[in-house]
């Protein structure tokens, strides 16, 4: 499988003299195309800053970040780095993040607008979007009119229309409840046969974990481990063994916000 | 579906309650610049009609005036070389060169004019048709018609000098005592051959006229007399005066409003900042970023334009008729300044870009990396700069404040430019003040030994810049309004006062038919026995006196000790020594002032003035009660002969203290029912009337006023508003740790209030400032109106707890939780 992603020895700093952090250490991975990536530690452990340095929000302080082929510290400055990010890059935040004054399909139909997309383009595209998410039913309704699950489904639709190298998500079940919880990621695992999308998501919650093809665990800004997930074992028994994974890692506190 | 990014903006824009107070903020303010502009330009030619209706076209007259009597005429003339100089004078716009024999107008009281025939500029100045005046034919005024008229039909006029002549009357016109002759046919008849002794000058509209009359004097005869019509500038220079205020009026309007528009759309992008920033995170540039907010600006701009500028034209169509009580006369159209309205709008739409743009550009240079991370709403810290740009303002316009104080009489522009120095130092450091004053209103409410109390002081204290970012707009709108407000109190004060001087509240018994009928001398005591009349003060029959300069007056004698004793008379007058009292009008037509001597000579039948008696001026009257005469004059009767007769008097002036004349008007009446020639007047009438002009003439401006309120109003609810909400998560982490929803209801409600308590400190403290610096600058007395003042902090409370209920409630039902979901 050909590596969508390759991260060479990143590091990120923030502060200086006695006040620095060190967030991120010597990380190096690479993604394949097609890969769902679970990213799970404790709090303070690295991982939304890795997904930031991906998503080109920050830049890092050392090491390459290559996408697809092209290294990311050669695209470090605006508006390079915003365009590389519109066309490639999609994200999913826990806060579903909509523009109330618009509607469901307008919301999702926004990144292709502010791209200058065609008409026709725009209605077919946001039209498969809304059957992929299951939406089909609520194209006219406003945020405020949805629930929460149906809200991320949007902002998931928004994330993939403009078809990213890769989805980055940053705890997106984070607000929903279990049952709700569930149908994301299923939707998010429908996403990722469907259009053989690139999935690396952040989070706390080993149920959402067993839904990835790959666990990567951090602490420290180091990566303690990383493991392919068997296919042949249930949901639970999988999230029963990453929860006791995160047990040992961070020495009990799994759930530490 | 969306399908582009216009679509977005409109969109986007539809469903904000916000956009809704822009337009109507921007509306307002243009509308009442609009109607104020309309409004000006038709009091401005209404006025510029009245000085033509009164003066005529002419800006300057050249002639030689002085030059008394007939015989004096063929030696005094205009050379052809000085009209021709004239002519080519580039100030000059039109001329007429006329022959004006008899100029001393006064001699027989006829004047003669000879106008060229074809001379557009005379005629319309005489006011007669415009065909020619052919020889052999005149246009004479009705009064004159039957004194010349001969039995044939036609007219015969011998002039003083013994020349005669037949002439045919081809015009009536209204006017008195004129003929006005083909001018060639007039130097004929009286053997000045080419004569022209006066000249009639338009100037053009910017010309210098002090330049011009310097020039003709300096070029031509020195014994040439210009007359510059100083009436005619007079009378414009009265509009003159409402134009400053309006100026005023208009910079303070433009600038609330400006200020009034940003601070909306500061707020409404705080609250947008987060929608700006998942625009961003979708890929949004800055460029389109920029472009969404100049668009929203222009839209909402033009939106409020258009609507602001009809309701501008609106009201001037309906507030003509306020301004008319101003002028005593109808606006007859109030033309719309186009030009005027079209800059208004530029600069409207500029102000709105200008106040759009800084948050744009704001939004527009977020780190990416903070559009996702939850850092967005953090406390902004003031940099260092804005803290002393504040101290700069502070110190200059303390400065220039002190300065202007001890110099008061020859710097008080700097006393205005002062305060204004000091209203933009406190505007930009408002923050600076919230510690000190919140500490002192913590120390006043110590007693209060309420958690909320000291919560909500504490919390307004550590965000300090959301504190002053919801007071600027009461702070400023509440320093303005009140300072014109105070300011037009002051005038309006000033103007009753002087009314009340000249006219106190008293009743007139006057002869009806003044000039001809006489009230018997013991009047005065039956007046006197009426209870609650406190003073009776004849007034004598007309007579009409001679200056020593042969100015003819009419001269009403009264009792100045009496007089004086009512009130009556608005200055104290030495009555030891012979005083006269002229009218506004006779002062200015002889060019009299205060303190000049005057000596009298006439009689009539009952009186006549002692020889060779000199009275000073001590006063003008500005007002004349309609009942006598503007030509009049009043002398101590002390000074004039009397011949006995003891019914001479032509009215009695009665004051009372009472404030309801109604009865003693009863009781005068029964007195006075015997004498078939009194009647009575009740100078109330005359005084609520006039008081009534002024106050239409300053309506307008309490119309501004109110409006400044209506959208400092409208801002407080914003800003507040957006205070309250911006800090939800602050108050959610009251209410997870501490509070009931009731403690954070009454928290937020105590905070407004202190937010209203904060602006009304430092706003009363600044609007008074404004006042007085006003005041110094525009020579008004400096009056607090504490009415006033009281009245609107006690509103500006009232509707700050009034603008937080909303809000307050609306957090008030939030489960802890929700306060910290977005």
């Amino acid at each position: 499988m050909d590596n969508l992603l390759e991260v060479k020895n990143l590091n990120k700093e923030y502060g200086r003299g006695t006040s620095k952090v060190k967030a991120l250490q010597d990380i190096s991975l690479t993604v394949p195309k097609g890969q769902f990536v679970s990213i799970m530690g404790p709090s303070g452990s690295g991982k939304t800053t890795f997904l930031q340095l991906v998503g080109g929000l920050d830049s890092p302080s050392s090491g390459e970040i290559i996408f697809n082929g092209v290294n990311l510290q050669y695209l470090n400055k605006e508006p390079e780095i915003s365009v590389f990010r519109r066309k490639h890059i999609g994200f999913v935040f826990q806060f579903f993040n909509l523009i109330p004054s618009l509607t469901a399909q307008d919301n999702i139909a926004l990144p292709l607008v502010i791209e200058g997309t065609s008409k026709t383009y725009i209605n077919e595209r946001v039209k498969f979007m809304l059957e992929i998410v299951g939406l089909k039913n609520q194209v006219l309704k406003y945020p405020h009119q949805m629930s929460g699950g149906q809200q991320q489904r949007v902002a998931i639709a928004r994330a993939l229309v403009r078809k990213p190298f890769i989805l980055l998500a940053d705890e997106p079940t984070g607000n929903l409840d279990t049952k709700t919880t569930l149908e994301i990621m299923e939707l998010l695992k429908t996403t990722q046969k469907e259009l053989e999308q690139t999935i690396i998501l952040v989070t706390h919650n080993p149920i959402v974990s067993s839904y990835a093809d790959r666990v990567i665990y951090f602490k420290d800004g180091r990566i303690i481990e990383d493991e392919l997930l068997s296919n042949n074992k249930s949901k639970r028994e999988i999230s029963v063994e990453i929860s006791e994974k995160l047990t040992d890692i961070s020495g009990g506190t799994v759930y530490a916000n | 579906m969306l399908t582009n990014f216009i679509q977005y903006v409109i969109k986007q824009m539809n469903r904000n309650i916000r956009n809704l107070y822009i337009i109507l903020g921007i509306a307002i303010s243009i509308s009442l610049l609009v109607s104020t502009s309309i409004l000006y330009v038709g009091m401005k030619a209404e006025v510029e009609n009245q000085v033509r209706e009164n003066y005529g076209e002419k800006d300057v007259m050249i002639g030689y005036k002085n030059l008394v009597g007939y015989n004096d005429v063929v030696e005094a003339k205009l050379s052809e070389d000085d009209i021709e100089y004239i002519k080519n004078h580039p100030y000059v716009k039109q001329l007429s060169t006329v022959f004006f024999p008899l100029f001393n107008e006064s001699r027989n009281g006829i004047l003669f004019i000879g106008i060229a025939p074809n001379d557009s500029f005379a005629k319309t100045e005489f006011k007669i048709p415009q065909y020619d005046i052919n020889e052999n034919e005149v246009i004479l005024s009705k009064d004159l018609l039957d004194r010349f008229k001969e039995n044939n039909g036609k007219i015969k006029i011998t002039f003083p000098s013994g020349e005669e002549g037949v002439w045919t009357v081809k015009e009536v016109l209204e006017g008195k005592s004129t003929v006005l002759f083909n001018i060639k046919d007039l130097q004929k008849t009286l053997k000045a051959p080419n004569k022209v002794n006066l000249m009639l000058i338009d100037l053009k509209e910017n010309a210098d006229k002090q330049q011009f009359i310097k020039d003709i004097k300096s070029n031509i005869d020195p014994r040439l007399i210009i007359d510059p019509i100083k009436e005619k500038d007079k009378f414009r220079s009265n509009l003159g005066g409402l134009r400053n205020i309006g100026i005023v009026f208009g910079v303070f309007i433009l600038l609330i409003s400006t200020y009034f528009v940003q601070s909306i759309l500061q707020m409404s992008f705080k609250e947008k900042i987060q929608q700006m920033a998942i625009l961003r995170s979708i890929g949004t540039s800055k460029k389109q970023l920029v472009f969404l907010v100049i668009t929203e600006a222009l839209i909402l701009s033009l939106i409020g334009s258009v609507m602001g500028s009809g309701l501008g034209i609106l009201i001037a169509k309906f507030g003509k008729n306020i301004v008319v009580g101003q002028l005593q006369t109808t606006i007859l159209e109030t033309p719309i300044p186009w030009n005027i309205i079209t800059l208004i709008i530029i600069i409207s739409i500029l102000s709105v870009l200008v106040a759009g743009l800084v948050p744009a550009f704001k939004v527009a240079n977020i780190p990416p990396i903070q559009v996702f991370s939850n850092t967005l709403n953090q406390e902004y810290t003031p940099k260092r700069r804005r803290t002393y740009t504040s101290l700069f303002f502070l110190t200059i316009g303390i400065l220039l404040t002190t300065i202007s104080i001890i110099f008061s009489e020859k710097l008080s522009g700097l006393s205005f430019i002062g305060s204004l120095i000091l209203l933009l130092g406190v505007i930009v450091g408002l923050y600076l003040f919230v510690k000190p004053i919140l500490i002192g209103v913590k120390y006043i409410l110590g007693s209060i030994n309420r958690i909320e109390v000291k919560l909500a002081i504490n919390n307004l204290i550590s965000q300090k810049v959301h504190t002053a970012n919801a007071a600027i707009v009461i702070v400023l709108g509440l320093a303005i309004g009140f300072s014109l407000q105070n300011l037009l109190g002051a005038i309006e004060k000033g103007e009753y006062n002087r009314i009340e001087n000249q006219f106190g509240t008293r009743l007139m018994v006057q002869a009806y038919a003044p000039m001809m009928s006489t009230l018997p001398l013991s009047l005065s005591s039956e007046l006197k026995a009426i209870p609650g009349v406190n003073h009776v003060s004849a007034l004598g029959k007309i007579i009409s006196v001679k200056t020593d300069k042969n100015e003819e007056l009419l001269v009403s004698p009264a009792d100045f000790q009496s007089l004086m004793n009512m009130g009556l008379l608005s200055k104290h007058v030495n009555t030891s020594k012979p005083a006269i009292i002229l009218s506004k009008e006779m002062a200015t037509k002889f060019n009299y002032k205060i303190g000049e001597v005057i000596k009298l000579t006439g009689r009539s039948d009952q009186v006549e003035i002692k020889e060779n008696t000199s009275f000073i001026i001590t006063d003008i009257m500005d007002f004349v009660p309609s009942t006598l005469h503007s030509k009049l004059a009043i002398i101590d009767w002390k000074y004039l002969k009397l011949k006995g007769d003891s019914t001479y008097p032509r009215g009695f002036f009665i004051a009372t203290t009472e404030k309801n004349t109604s009865e003693i008007e009863q009781l005068v009446y029964r007195v006075i029912s015997k004498y078939p020639e009194a009647e009575l007047l009740n100078q109330e009438i005359v005084i609520k009337d006039i008081k009534n002009q002024i106050l239409r003439m300053y309506s307008i401006f309490y119309t501004a006023i109110l409006s400044i309120f209506v959208v400092g109003f409208l801002g407080m609810y914003n800003s507040i508003h957006s205070n309250i909400i911006s800090r939800k998560r602050e108050y959610g982490i009251l209410r997870a740790t501490i509070s009931t929803p009731t403690n954070l209801l009454n928290i937020i409600i105590i905070e407004s209030l202190l937010i209203g308590l904060f602006s009304t400190i430092i706003g009363g403290v600044l609007g008074l400032t404004l006042t007085k610096g006003l005041s110094t600058f525009l020579d008004i007395d400096f009056i607090i109106n504490w009415n006033v003042l009281i009245t609107t902090i006690v509103i500006i409370l009232i509707a700050s707890i009034g603008v937080s209920l909303i809000p307050a409630f609306k957090l008030k039902r939030l489960k802890v939780v929700d306060f910290f979901n977005r």
